[in-house]
């Protein structure tokens, strides 16, 4: 039925997919109908703490169930544009299945493309989410498992502590690390210390309280769950192996321009034939050519699109304007773009 | 070229540019949304009125005209401008210059290339813009007379009438890739056998969807559905050559020898631009109709921006053009049209 469907659109429509060519139509009845998406409509925006929200998101009827420690691509049309970014569910599929919602908690950044702006979103506005992904959940078979949280990492945690019922006999202890007075959900983990009896916590701050390690007893984990920035990350991987206690985990790592480009420094671009080295100094297409990469080029002045490629990861400068890229999936041109992070391309 | 001061020229038309670029948004998003939808529309109701032609044959007119509007669109507005990169920013699967396949006997990729890199970069450049003319059109005295321009009118005519077939073997014919002595050291981008089979395969597509498959799936209305699609293509090609053609074929059109060119300036870059093209007056459909290439001038200035953001640009370039004494080319249609057939005829002879 696809195949058949692709031939039609291809042949008679010019578009990969039937979709595409009825898109736009689409929209108009089903806003924010996008193919390849499930739509999700905004029930509520809450203010949980400063630059702190909690998003709470009703998807159609068949986009399917979560589990709890997965995460999703939310897209949004800011101005026009759609960027996404992923985030981890911070609710249980428990509570997805009473009432048809799940929760998302985000920390924005006033100066970051995309979540300065999901305080904005109009209540029942439509947004696109993807499919749940992710293997990071939570193993039952354990009994004594320590959860590792820095900073909005404690969101998956939530769910799966969300997830369990009071009768559990799990013994979970969660060291939750963040900055002074900016630890999330603090109320909904008290409560889960009332409803969960062989649940603890600490709340943590590197500064003051310095390395988890002093606070988790190898003796009595059979496995560790983290999830927090890749410092931690690192740090708890480097323990595991010498404990050899099972990891599991979900890390992130904030992706900006580390050094101004008058210093010039050296990116790596993932490519699919192999890796190269590029300076920020020079176009990505001399960087390209300079290196014997086979790439097709036109104007060399960023109007022809010859040297058009997909950027999947990483940011860029246009040399034209000075103006920054976001760091997710779009349509660059080499011409007049350089690298200002590592960047991975499809040419 | 002429004493303008290039620099100056560059700055000023390069902060047209920013201001611009700083309002796209969700305005342009929509609109560029909101044609598709109007070229779905005027699309179907054109193949369903074509079908009603053995009721009223004024339904099947109105289907022609219908179905001839969609395509109409579809290459202007909507093709054109989505292929030049315009639309890029909005991270649309389909609505991009990669993605982006239209409904023309002309492969898009083939277009890129001949248009988005030749036409753009080196405009009305004497042996390196290979639209000047098409090869077909002596069109300035740049080129040596032949007996065949004699009757280059009705050549004229011919390429109207099979404009898409013309576009769609542009890049074939200046590749000499069936006829013509092949040009030594040239760099080519693309085999000839991709172009060939790139040019078969997107043809022939075209025809079995416009002159097979919808008159077949019309049952016993075939005939009105062959004819019908026949003269919307028509159409098409009438209304969009005579458009391109009016945006560079004027009788003030400058064309420029390589020489002149060497290491041009951004702003002798946008004056080449400027004195290669050229405008029509006309309200909100027309301008929509002719893909905002009736902003010409602007749209060589500026070919990355969203076409419907030219109207509001015009002035603020025309009132530059003006401080730096250079000619801002524009007219009605019948005015700029007529002086096109002047151009053609009066080139015809030596």
């Amino acid at each position: 039925m696809q195949n058949i469907s692709r031939f039609i659109s291809n042949n008679l429509f010019h578009y990969r997919d039937l979709t595409g060519y009825l898109e736009p139509v689409l929209q108009v009845f089903k806003p924010s109908w996008r193919s390849g998406y499930f739509r999700a409509q905004i029930k509520s925006i809450r203010v949980l703490s400063e630059n702190v929200l909690k998003i709470t998101l009703k998807p159609e009827k068949r986009w399917p169930i979560h589990k709890a420690g997965q995460h999703i691509s939310l897209t949004i049309e800011q101005q026009g544009r759609l960027i996404s970014r992923i985030f981890t569910i911070a609710s249980s599929a428990k509570k997805f299945n009473e009432t048809g919602l799940f929760d998302l908690v985000i920390r924005t950044h006033d100066r970051g493309n995309f979540t300065p702006y999901l305080g904005d979103l109009a209540m029942n506005s439509w947004v696109n989410i993807s499919i749940p992904a992710g293997q990071f959940t939570f193993d039952e078979k354990s009994n004594h498992t320590t959860f590792l949280a820095g900073g909005s990492g404690i969101t998956p945690f939530i769910a799966m502590l969300d997830e369990l019922s009071a009768y559990t006999h799990h013994h979970i202890h969660l060291l939750y690390y963040a900055k002074p007075n900016a630890h999330l959900m603090v109320d909904v983990l008290e409560m889960c210390l009332t409803r969960l009896p062989n649940f603890s916590f600490e709340l943590l701050n590197r500064t003051k309280h310095g390395s988890f390690t002093k606070y988790i007893s190898a003796k009595h984990t059979n496995e560790l769950l983290v999830c927090g920035p890749e410092e931690m990350y690192f740090d708890a991987v480097a323990f595991c192996k010498s404990h050899q206690i099972p990891i599991r985990a979900e890390h992130f790592r904030a992706i900006k321009p580390t050094k101004p480009m008058s210093e010039g420094s050296e990116f790596r671009v993932k490519l699919i034939h192999g890796d190269l080295q590029v300076s920020d100094q020079h176009s990505l297409l001399s960087e390209f050519q300079s290196n014997n990469k086979p790439v097709t080029y036109g104007c060399g002045m960023g109007i022809c699109h010859q040297c058009q490629c997909l950027k999947k990861k990483g940011i860029v400068r246009d040399m034209r304007d000075g103006s920054l890229s976001d760091n997710c999936e779009e349509l660059i041109q080499l011409c007049v773009t350089q690298a200002v992070t590592d960047l991975e391309l499809e040419l | 070229m002429k004493q303008v001061n290039f620099d100056q020229l560059a700055l000023q038309l390069d902060e047209v540019k920013q201001q611009v670029k700083d309002k796209v948004g969700q305005e342009d998003a929509n609109y560029i949304r909101k044609v598709i939808v109007w070229q779905r529309v005027f699309e179907w109701s054109g193949r369903i009125l074509l079908m009603l032609g053995f009721l009223q044959p004024l339904l099947w007119a109105l289907g022609v005209l219908s179905l001839a509007v969609g395509k109409i669109l579809d290459n202007m507005e909507i093709g054109h401008n989505v292929m030049h990169g315009q639309y890029d920013w909005m991270n649309d699967k389909f609505i991009n210059s990669r993605a982006y396949e239209w409904d023309i006997a002309c492969d898009g990729n083939s277009w890129n290339r001949v248009h988005n890199y030749e036409h753009h970069t080196y405009t009305n450049i004497i042996g390196k813009d290979r639209d000047f003319g098409y090869g077909l059109l002596r069109l300035s005295n740049d080129f040596r007379w032949r007996v065949k321009n004699l009757w280059q009118f009705i050549t004229y005519v011919l390429l109207s009438v099979l404009f898409q077939w013309g576009v769609s073997y542009h890049e074939m014919a200046a590749e000499r890739v069936f006829f013509g002595k092949k040009k030594d050291n040239r760099d080519n981008k693309v085999s000839h056998a991709e172009l060939k089979k790139r040019f078969f395969s997107k043809g022939a597509k075209q025809l079995v969807k416009d002159y097979v498959i919808f008159p077949l799936l019309a049952g016993p209305l075939f005939l009105w559905v062959f004819c019908g699609n026949l003269v919307a293509n028509l159409l098409r090609n009438l209304w969009t050559s005579t458009i391109i053609f009016c945006g560079h074929f004027t009788e003030h059109v400058r064309t420029f020898t390589e020489e002149e060119c060497k290491n041009e300036s951004k702003g002798q870059w946008y004056y080449r631009q400027a004195l290669g093209s050229s405008n029509l007056r006309g309200g909100t459909c027309f301008h929509i109709l002719t893909g905002h290439l009736s902003f010409q001038i602007e749209h060589h200035l500026f070919p990355d921006l969203p076409a419907k953001r030219y109207p509001e640009i015009a002035p603020k370039v025309q009132q530059i053009f003006q401080q730096h004494g250079i000619h801002y080319n524009t007219g009605g249609f019948w005015r700029q049209y007529s002086s096109v057939l002047k151009r053609i005829v009066r080139y015809s002879f030596p």
